[in-house]
C-alpha cells in the first residue's frame, strides 16, 4: 500500500460523505414515488460505505517506503508547469482567440517538455495553430473564438 | 450500395488510416484515439460521420499491435499480450510474419465478428423492444457487478470507481422531474457534465501528464522489408486454429461489460498456451501467441458493437465514445435504431467489412511508416495532442466549461495512474448511471414501491440470478484467497 493510494482513498471517502450530505437536501421521496434525491442519496450511501471499507483496508496494510530523488523533483516541476499552462489556456482561449492561444499553448508546452531551441517551438506552435484553425474553422466549419483577431 | 460511394469510401479510409496512426502512438489507445478524433466527424453528414467513427475505432485497435511487435511498446493495453511473443519474433527476424499473421487474424476475426453482428444484433434489437425499465435496471446492475470483477484489480476499488461514474451523472437536471441537482446555481453545471471531456480527460490528458513526468523512450525500431511480410507455410498452419479459437472467445467476451479487448486477448493467450504443442516457445516467439490474442481482440471489438447498436448501452469505454459520436449526429442507438434506421445500421455494418479490408491492404505495406511515427519525440507530439484535445473538446458545445472539465478529469486520471487504478469503470458507470436511475425510478413508480416486482419479470429475474452468482463467485474467491494466505503464513 503506497501513501498516495491511502490519501486517495481518504479523499474519496471525504468526497462521498460530502456528496451524501449535499444530496439529503434534495427531495428523496419514498419507494412508491422516488424523488430527484432518491438515487443520489442511495449512491452517496453506497459510495460512503465502500470508500470507508477501502480506507480502513488501506490503513491496515503496511506502507511501502519510496525514496525520492532529484529526478523526481524535476519531473514534478515539469508536471506542475504543464498543468498550470493547460489551466491558463482556458481564459486565454476566449480572450486571445484560438489562433493565438493555441500557438502560445504549444510553444510553452514544447519548451516545458524539453524542446531546446526556441525557433523549433515557435515553428511547431505556428504550424499547429494554423493547421487546426484551417481544419476546424474552415473545413469542418466549427466556430472557434476569434478573440483579439476580431478587432483587426 | 451507399457504403461504396466515393465520399463514404474516403471517410472509411480516412477513419482507418487516422485511427491506425493515433493507435500506434503509445498510451493513447482506441478510447483516447476515438475521443480525440471524434470532433473531426462534425460537419459531415450523418452516414459519413458514422462510417468515419467506426473506421477510427477499428483502425486504432489495429495500430497498437504494430508497435507491440516492432518496438515492444504496446500502443494500447489490449496489445500488451501481442508484445510478449510478437516482439520476440521480431528479434528473431520474423517481424514480417508476426505483422502479417496479426493482420490476417484481425481481418478474419473482424469479418466473422461483423457476420455475427449482422446475425445477432437485429433479433436482439427486436427482443429489446419488449424491455421495460425493470430490464434496463437489471442490465445496469449486472454490468456494474461484471465490470467490477473483470478489470483485474480489486473488486471493491472497481465498484467504487463505478459508483463515482454514476455520481457524476447526478449533477444537472434530473431526467424525470426536471429539477436542478447539485448545480450550485452554475448554469454550465445545470446542463450536466458531458461524457466526451470526461473520457478525453481520464484517458488522453492523463496520459499527457504521465508523459510530462516520465517521457517515454522509444527503443530501436526493427525494420521490416516488404518481401519479409510473408509467413512460412508452417507459421500459417500453426496460426489457423488460434485465429479461429481467438474469434470464438473474443466475440462473446465483447458482449460482456468491461475491457473486452484486454480480457479477450489475455484469455486467448492462456488458452493458446494450454492447447499448444510448442508450449516452450511461449514467451520466446510463438506465433500462436500473436495469432490468438490479436484475433480475440478484434472479434471482441465487433462483439462490443452489439450492445451499443441493439440496446443503446455501451459496455466499454471505446463504445461509450462511439455512442457520444452517434448522439452528436442525432442518432440514438438502441432497440428502435435497427428497425427505425435500418439504412444506417446496414451502412455501418458494410463499412466495417470495407474497413477490415482496408486495414489488411493498408497496414501491411505501410507498417514501416506507421511504426516510424513512434519516433516522433514526445516534446513535439504531446503539445500537439493537447491542442487537439482542447480544440476538439471545445468544438462539441462551443463551451470553455467543457475545457475545465477536461482539465479536472485529466488531473483525476493522472492521480488514478499514480495509484494504479483503472479509470474504465468510471466511464462505464457514467454511461450506465442514467440507465440505472431511470430504470430504478420508473420501475418503482410503475410497481407502486413494491420491490419484489422488480425481480418478477423473467428477463430481469434471470439477470438478477446471474448477479447473485457473480456475487457468490466474488465472495468465494475472496475467502479462498484469505484462506491460502493464512495457510502460507502458518
Amino acid at each position: 500500500m503506497t501513501l498516495s493510494k491511502r490519501i486517495f482513498f481518504v479523499a474519496f471517502n471525504v468526497f462521498c460523505i460530502v456528496y451524501t450530505i449535499l444530496c439529503t437536501q434534495l427531495e428523496v421521496g419514498d419507494f412508491s414515488t422516488p424523488g430527484p434525491g432518491f438515487v443520489p442519496v442511495f449512491l452517496g450511501v453506497v459510495g460512503t460505505v465502500l470508500s470507508s471499507c477501502l480506507t480502513i483496508q488501506a490503513f491496515r496494510q503496511q506502507l511501502e517506503k519510496k525514496e525520492g530523488n532529484d529526478e523526481d523533483k524535476t519531473s514534478l516541476i515539469r508536471l506542475g508547469l504543464y498543468v498550470l499552462v493547460c489551466f491558463a489556456f482556458l481564459p486565454m482561449f476566449d480572450f486571445l482567440g484560438s489562433l493565438i492561444s493555441v500557438f502560445i499553448l504549444v510553444l510553452l508546452l514544447s519548451k516545458i517538455s524539453g524542446l531546446k531551441k526556441w525557433w523549433k517551438s515557435t515553428v511547431l506552435g505556428l504550424a499547429t495553430s494554423a493547421f487546426f484553425y484551417c481544419l476546424f474553422a474552415m473545413v469542418l466549419q466549427v466556430p472557434l473564438p476569434q478573440g483579439l483577431i476580431s478587432f483587426i | 450500395m451507399s457504403a461504396l460511394t466515393i465520399q463514404n469510401l474516403i471517410a472509411c479510409f480516412a477513419g482507418v488510416f487516422v485511427g491506425t496512426v493515433v493507435g500506434v502512438l503509445p498510451g493513447i489507445g482506441p478510447v483516447g484515439a476515438t475521443a480525440l478524433l471524434l470532433p473531426f466527424s462534425f460537419g459531415l453528414d450523418t452516414s459519413t460521420s458514422l462510417i468515419l467513427l467506426s473506421g477510427i475505432f477499428y483502425g486504432s485497435m489495429y495500430g497498437g499491435s504494430t508497435t507491440s511487435i516492432l518496438l515492444n511498446v504496446p500502443g494500447e493495453s489490449a496489445s500488451m499480450v501481442t508484445a510478449i511473443d510478437g516482439h520476440e519474433m521480431a528479434k528473431k527476424g520474423r517481424a514480417g510474419a508476426a505483422l502479417a499473421v496479426s493482420a490476417i487474424g484481425s481481418f478474419i476475426a473482424g469479418t466473422v465478428g461483423v457476420v455475427l453482428l449482422m446475425i445477432f444484433a437485429p433479433p436482439l434489437g427486436n427482443f429489446a423492444l419488449s424491455f421495460g425499465p425493470q430490464e434496463y435496471l437489471s442490465i445496469a446492475v449486472l454490468g456494474m457487478l461484471l465490470l467490477s470483477n473483470l478489470t483485474g484489480g480489486s473488486f471493491l476499488v472497481s465498484l467504487g470507481m463505478f459508483i463515482l461514474g454514476m455520481i457524476i451523472t447526478t449533477i444537472g437536471i434530473d431526467p424525470i422531474s426536471g429539477i436542478n441537482r447539485l448545480s450550485f446555481d452554475i448554469l454550465d453545471l445545470s446542463k450536466g457534465i458531458e461524457m466526451l471531456p470526461v473520457i478525453m480527460g481520464l484517458f488522453g490528458m492523463a496520459e499527457v501528464f504521465s508523459v510530462a513526468v516520465e517521457p517515454y523512450k522509444v527503443g530501436e525500431l526493427i525494420k521490416v522489408k516488404f518481401r519479409d511480410l510473408y509467413p512460412t507455410k508452417k507459421e500459417l498452419k500453426r496460426s489457423v486454429a488460434p485465429i479461429l479459437r481467438g474469434t470464438a472467445i473474443g466475440f462473446p467476451i465483447g458482449l460482456i461489460p468491461g475491457p473486452a479487448a484486454v480480457v479477450s486477448s489475455l484469455v486467448s493467450y492462456k488458452m493458446e498456451k494450454n492447447f499448444s504443442k510448442h508450449k516452450e516457445e511461449f514467451g520466446h516467439g510463438a506465433i500462436e501467441g500473436v495469432a490468438g490474442p490479436e484475433s480475440a481482440n478484434n472479434a471482441a471489438a465487433s462483439g462490443t458493437m452489439i450492445p451499443l447498436l441493439a440496446l443503446g448501452i455501451p459496455f466499454a469505454p471505446a463504445t461509450a465514445v462511439l455512442l457520444s459520436g452517434f448522439m452528436l449526429q442525432g442518432v440514438a442507438p438502441g432497440p428502435t435504431f435497427i428497425s427505425g434506421h435500418a439504412d444506417l445500421f446496414w451502412l455501418i455494418v458494410a463499412s466495417m467489412y470495407i474497413g477490415n479490408v482496408m486495414l489488411l491492404i493498408l497496414n501491411l505495406p505501410l507498417v514501416g511508416v506507421f511504426a516510424s511515427l513512434t519516433k516522433v519525440r514526445p516534446e513535439i507530439l504531446m503539445p500537439i495532442v493537447v491542442a487537439v484535445m482542447m480544440i476538439g473538446t471545445y468544438s462539441v458545445n462551443n463551451s470553455t466549461f467543457d475545457l475545465l472539465i477536461l482539465m479536472i478529469f485529466g488531473v483525476i486520471g493522472y492521480i488514478l495512474k499514480i495509484v494504479n487504478i483503472s479509470p474504465a469503470p468510471i466511464i462505464v458507470g457514467f454511461v450506465l448511471g442514467n440507465v440505472f436511475e431511470k430504470g430504478l425510478r420508473q420501475s418503482l413508480l410503475v410497481a407502486g414501491g413494491d420491490f419484489a416486482t422488480l425481480f418478477m419479470r423473467p428477463i430481469a429475474g434471470s439477470m438478477y440470478l446471474v448477479c447473485l452468482a457473480v456475487l457468490i463467485w466474488v465472495i468465494v474467491g475472496q475467502v479462498k484467497k484469505k484462506y491460502k494466505v493464512s495457510i502460507s503464513e502458518d
